[in-house]
């Protein structure tokens, strides 16, 4: 029997821009429920951190704010096998690039390092206010129930829980 | 008269830090118009900070900078102490250097390779450079690794350190935890000085600014946790004199104050500002680097910031290992810190350049007010200055070349627009 996998879990964005800490309040609301073995973890700043955060994950599945052509903002979208398709993620649909360096830009930076994991998924919430200040957008609050939900739902398919 | 709107943004500025926007207008073979506008989180924390306890400040302002929290942290740390009377141990203030050394060696890593070098290379981005020189990337990535290290080890986690508080550290490691990280560190030196000779090969476009130079300058050290403001004018002032020498005033098309040295005149702090100041106060090795780099004792080109980065990547290298090869445990982890009614200053050099913070504090602590004066909004008007001259000595460029070289421009001075977001967009009319 195969070992299961090792899945790391990790929201990026900053809770200090409003709706770009929806993927901290995503992780947050989900983590009671996390199935058992799943490490979760934040990235905040610089997003190469993301390389040594996933290092030994076999999937990492990121979750953040996002914005991406027609979105409204509180939408919740799945992306599977982020890693696979990253050429179809622009810089800035692929997450709010607060630091030179964009999640998908991250994506396929660590490909051609080698330094992906073997499954990249990316759970994306639409951002509508990118102001500063604490707090999410009631759109964007009345997601993070639902998207905590899905988040748990597929991680547990994931880590074969 | 005809009037030819161009928008030439979005996805080649990603290299930029954060949320802004360029704007010129050129009227024939003038630049009628040039304005950086930046969006910029200071100043809702100065109001965020009000009523909040004198010990809130270090970690609420390491929120402003996922790139350089510890310069928030130690730039409020010793705001707030000299308000409340404090000066903390010698081990203690040796232990924050190392911290600030672990920020500097990851904040100037990431810009060296993955922001400013494609710009010389000809890649558009990090990612063609991984796949060019992909050697050059591991380097990177290492090195940097090393300056989170330190920031783990010190300062509790490598982002938003958790172990900073008023008066010192939670905790201070031990010095086996310390010693744990010299061989790293040690390769880390080499890779530094390699660093700095693959940058000096590159090749520089001319231009020589007169702006005035301000940084730190401390008796014996490379200024980075405190010292006097200094300048290559002759500038030589407490931290605490900052506002009677400086002043910040709003400009229309920015949410960042532009700052400006009293009675006018413009000024530069950041990289190229502490090495014109500061040079003689490189460690040695730093300073040989330098001159093998074909830096001499200052340096006015903004283009070759990437040398002066790699040599202070270098220097800081250098000195984390000194630190700790010197270090002896502190008694204390913290010196006590009681509240009392104040006002205090601080001043430390964040990657960027020069960080200002006052406090006013009530008899119990609660802060009447705070003031942050970051040094993008110090360098806003040089950047704008600069972006003037590329355009004006090249307006027979296409737009999209001379959006290109604006961005370099920009780009020279790694500003710390970030986590105000997103995007910078460039807009280039001619008239």
């Amino acid at each position: 029997m195969s070992a299961a996998p090792r899945v790391v879990v990790i929201a990026v964005g900053n809770p200090m821009r409003r709706d770009d800490g929806a993927g901290m309040a995503v992780l947050e609301r989900a983590r009671p429920s996390l199935p058992e073995g799943v490490r979760a973890l934040s990235c905040g700043g610089d997003l190469t951190d993301l390389l040594d955060l996933w290092s030994e994950a076999d999937v990492a599945v990121l979750v953040d704010a996002a914005r991406w052509r027609g979105c409204v903002p509180g939408e919740v979208t799945w992306v599977d096998d982020a890693g696979r398709g990253a050429d179809r993620l622009s810089g800035r649909s692929a997450g709010l690039d607060t630091h030179g360096i964009g999640v998908a830009e991250m994506i396929r930076l660590a490909r051609t390092l080698e330094r992906l994991p073997a499954r990249v998924d990316l759970l994306a919430l639409a951002a509508g206010d990118d102001a500063q200040g604490e707090g999410l957008s009631p759109a964007v609050e009345s997601a993070v129930g639902p998207a905590a939900d899905l988040l748990v739902t597929r991680l547990r398919a994931l880590a074969g829980a | 008269m005809t009037h030819q709107t161009r928008d030439l943004s979005l996805e080649a500025l990603s290299r930029v830090e954060g949320e802004g926007a360029m704007h010129v207008v050129i009227d024939g073979k003038t630049v009628t118009d040039l304005r950086l506008q930046i969006y910029e989180p200071p100043r809702f924390f100065e109001a965020f900070l009000r009523g909040r306890a004198y010990t809130e400040p270090p970690d609420i302002t390491a929120r402003i900078c996922g790139i350089c929290p510890v310069a928030y942290q130690m730039s409020a740390c010793q705001a707030i102490e000299s308000a409340c009377g404090v000066v903390v141990d010698e081990p203690l203030r040796a232990l924050r250097r190392l911290l600030y050394c672990g920020e500097w060696i990851e904040s100037h890593v990431l810009h060296i390779y993955l922001l400013h070098a494609p710009d010389f290379l000809g890649a558009g981005s990090a990612l063609e450079l991984a796949r060019e020189h992909r050697d050059v990337v591991e380097r990177a990535l290492r090195l940097k690794k090393v300056g989170n290290h330190i920031m783990d080890v010190v300062g509790g986690r490598s982002v938003h350190p958790v172990n900073v508080r008023v008066g010192g550290f939670y905790r201070v490691p031990t010095l086996s935890e310390l010693r744990g990280l010299l061989d790293e560190l040690r390769w880390a030196r080499d890779a530094a000085l390699e660093t700095v000779r693959w940058v000096s090969t590159f090749t520089f476009p001319d231009l020589e600014v007169a702006h005035e130079m301000v940084a730190l300058r401390h008796p014996s050290e490379y200024a980075v946790v405190d010292g006097r403001v200094a300048s290559d004018r002759g500038l030589d002032i407490p931290v605490d004199a900052f506002l009677d020498h400086f002043e910040e005033e709003h400009v229309a098309h920015s949410t960042a104050l532009h700052a400006h040295r009293k009675g006018g005149g413009r000024y530069l702090v950041g990289p190229l500002a502490r090495y014109t100041v500061n040079h003689d106060r490189l460690p040695a090795l730093a300073r040989e680097a330098a001159a093998d780099a074909g830096l001499g004792p200052e340096c006015r080109n903004p283009f070759r910031s990437i040398v002066v980065r790699a040599v202070e990547t270098l220097a800081a290298c250098d000195d984390a290992i000194g630190l700790i090869e010197g270090y002896e445990e502190p008694e204390r982890p913290a010196v006590p810190v009681e509240p009392r009614a104040g006002v205090g200053h601080g001043i430390t050099e964040a990657p960027r350049g020069l960080l200002y913070h006052r406090y006013e504090l009530d008899e119990d602590g609660a802060v009447l007010s705070a003031v942050i004066v970051p040094p993008t909004a110090q360098n806003q008007d040089a950047i704008e200055s600069d972006l003037r001259r590329v355009v004006v000595e090249n307006l027979g460029l296409r737009d999209s070349a001379l959006q290109h070289l604006c961005e370099e421009a920009i780009r020279n001075y790694d500003p710390c627009i970030s986590c105000s977001a997103h995007f910078l967009d460039v807009t280039v009319e001619r008239r």
